[in-house]
C-alpha cells in the first residue's frame, strides 16, 4: 500500500513538474523546454557509450598493464637489491670468518714461535746458568787451595813480621824458631777457640 | 543587455534527423557532446600511444586521473566495485570535460542542461538498484531499514528513508546543473556589465570576471569529484549494504 502511495506522490510530482516545465520554459529557462530532450539523451547516450568502450577496452586495460608492469619491475627491483643485499652480506660475512681464521692462525703461529723461542731460551739458561755454576765452583775450588796454601805459610808471615817488628820496635833479636812456636801455638789456640 | 539565460537554449545544428515522431537532431549540445567526448579520447590516445614504465608527460596525466579514480572508488566503494571502474572513470570524465569546455568563450555547457544531468542520476540510480536487487535480491529492501531503530519509529523512518532514497537521482542531477546554470549564468552577468560599463568602469566588473572564472574552474572540477564520489557511494550501498 505503502509503496503504490509513493508512487502516485511521485507520478504527481512529475506531472506538475512537467507542466512548471513547460512553463518555466517559456518564462526563460532553456533547459526547461523539452523540444530537445529526447535527441540529447539519444546523443549523450551515444556518445557516453563510446567513451566508455574506448576507456574500458583500450585504454584502461593498457594503463593498468603498465602500471601493474612497472609495479612488478619495482618489486623485482627491491628483490633484486635485497638479494644482493643478502649476497654482500654472506660476502661480508664470508670475510670476516677469513680475517678471523687469518687472525686466529697468526695468533697460534705466533704462540707456538713464543713457546718455541721461550723453549730455547730456557734451555740456553741452563746451558749457561751450568757453565756459570762449574765455573763458580772452579773458582771457589781455587780460592779454597789458595786459602790453604795462604794459611799453610800464615805462621811464617806472621813470624817474620813479628820478629822484624820486635827487631824495629824494640830493638831484640829474638829466634826465629821461638817466634814461629809461639805463633803456632796461638794459632792453634785460637783454632781450638773457634772449634769450641 | 543580453539575455543571461540565452547561453543555454539548445538550438538544431545541420539537417534533421527524424526516427518516427522523434526529432533525434544534432543540436549544439550534441556538438559539445562530441568535442568533450573527442578531447577525452584524444587525450587518452595521446597519453597511452607509446605506454612505457617510465611515463612521458602525458601518460602521467593518464595515470593520475586513473589512479585518482581508482583510488577514489577503493575508498568509497572497496574492492567489490572495481568492476565499475571503466563506468565511473567514464562519467567523471565526461562530466568534467563537459564543465571545462563550457568555461570557454561561447561554448556550450552541456551539463548545464537539467535533461542531461537528470540521464546521468537516473542511469546511476536505476543501475545501483538493479545491482543491488542482482547481488542481494528481495532482501536488498533491507536498505530502507535502519538497524538499532525502535519498532514504534520503523513506520515513519521506511518512509523516510524510501523517499530519501528516491530523491538521490534529483538531488544528484539538480545539484551539478544548478551548480553550472548559477555560474554561467553570473560569468555572463558580470560580462554584460563590463560591456555596458565600457573602459571606465569596466574595470571591476571585468576582476570579478576574472576571479569568478577561477571559481567556476574549481567548482567544475568539484562537482564533477561529487558526482563520480556520489555515485559510488550510491554504488557502495548497492555491493555493501551498509546500513
Amino acid at each position: 500500500m505503502d509503496y503504490r502511495r509513493v508512487l502516485y506522490i511521485v507520478c504527481i510530482f512529475i506531472i506538475v513538474l512537467t507542466k512548471q516545465n513547460i512553463l518555466f520554459a517559456n518564462t526563460g529557462m532553456p533547459q526547461l523546454d523539452p523540444r530537445f530532450w529526447l535527441s540529447q539523451i539519444f546523443w549523450l547516450t551515444i556518445t557516453f557509450v563510446v567513451i566508455y568502450f574506448f576507456i574500458s577496452k583500450i585504454f584502461s586495460p593498457k594503463i593498468s598493464k603498465v602500471i601493474q608492469d612497472r609495479k612488478d619491475l619495482i618489486e623485482k627491483c627491491i628483490n633484486d637489491a635485497n638479494s644482493i643485499k643478502n649476497e654482500i652480506q654472506s660476502l661480508d660475512n664470508e670475510y670476516k670468518k677469513i680475517i678471523d681464521n687469518a687472525y686466529s692462525e697468526a695468533r697460534k703461529k705466533s704462540d707456538k714461535l713464543k713457546f718455541e723461542l721461550n723453549q730455547n731460551l730456557n734451555v740456553k739458561r741452563t746451558t749457561l746458568e751450568k757453565e756459570i755454576n762449574d765455573k763458580v765452583k772452579d773458582v771457589e775450588k781455587e780460592l779454597i787451595i789458595f786459602k790453604q796454601e795462604t794459611l799453610k805459610n800464615f805462621s811464617t808471615i806472621i813470624s817474620d813480621i813479628s820478629s822484624n817488628l820486635l827487631e824495629k820496635l824494640l830493638k831484640i833479636k829474638i829466634e826465629k824458631n821461638k817466634i814461629e812456636k809461639s805463633v803456632k801455638n796461638i794459632l792453634e789456640r785460637q783454632k781450638n777457640t773457634i772449634n769450641v | 543587455m543580453a539575455n543571461p539565460m540565452q547561453q543555454f537554449e539548445v538550438y538544431k545544428i545541420g539537417p534533421s534527423l527524424q526516427i518516427g515522431n522523434i526529432d533525434l537532431s544534432l543540436t549544439n549540445s550534441s556538438i559539445f557532446m562530441f568535442t568533450s567526448a573527442a578531447f577525452i579520447l584524444v587525450f587518452f590516445f595521446l597519453g597511452t600511444k607509446n605506454v612505457s614504465t617510465i611515463p612521458g608527460k602525458l601518460q602521467i596525466l593518464n595515470e593520475l586521473v586513473f589512479n585518482f579514480i581508482a583510488k577514489m572508488i577503493d575508498e568509497t566503494a572497496g574492492y567489490k566495485a572495481k568492476n565499475y571502474f571503466p563506468f565511473i572513470l567514464t562519467l567523471f570524465l565526461f562530466i568534467l570535460t563537459m564543465n571545462m569546455i563550457g568555461l570557454f568563450p561561447y561554448a556550450f555547457t552541456v551539463t548545464s542542461q537539467i535533461i542531461v544531468t537528470l540521464s546521468f542520476a537516473l542511469i546511476i540510480f536505476i543501475g545501483v538498484t538493479v545491482i543491488g536487487f542482482a547481488k542481494h535480491g528481495v532482501s536488498f529492501l533491507k536498505i530502507f531499514l535502519p538497524s538499532g531503530i525502535p519498532i514504534f519509529l520503523l513506520p515513519l523512518l521506511v518512509v523516510i528513508e524510501v523517499i530519501s532514497y528516491l530523491s538521490r537521482p534529483v538531488s544528484l542531477s539538480v545539484r551539478l546543473f544548478a551548480n553550472m546554470l548559477a555560474g554561467h549564468t553570473m560569468l555572463k552577468v558580470f560580462g554584460g556589465f563590463v560591456v555596458s560599463l565600457g573602459i571606465i568602469g569596466g574595470w571591476l566588473p571585468f576582476s570579478f570576471s576574472v576571479l569568478l572564472t577561477a571559481l567556476e574552474i574549481l567548482v567544475a572540477f568539484l562537482q564533477a569529484y561529487v558526482f563520480a564520489v556520489l555515485s559510488c557511494i550510491y554504488l557502495n550501498d548497492a555491493l555493501n549494504m551498509h546500513h
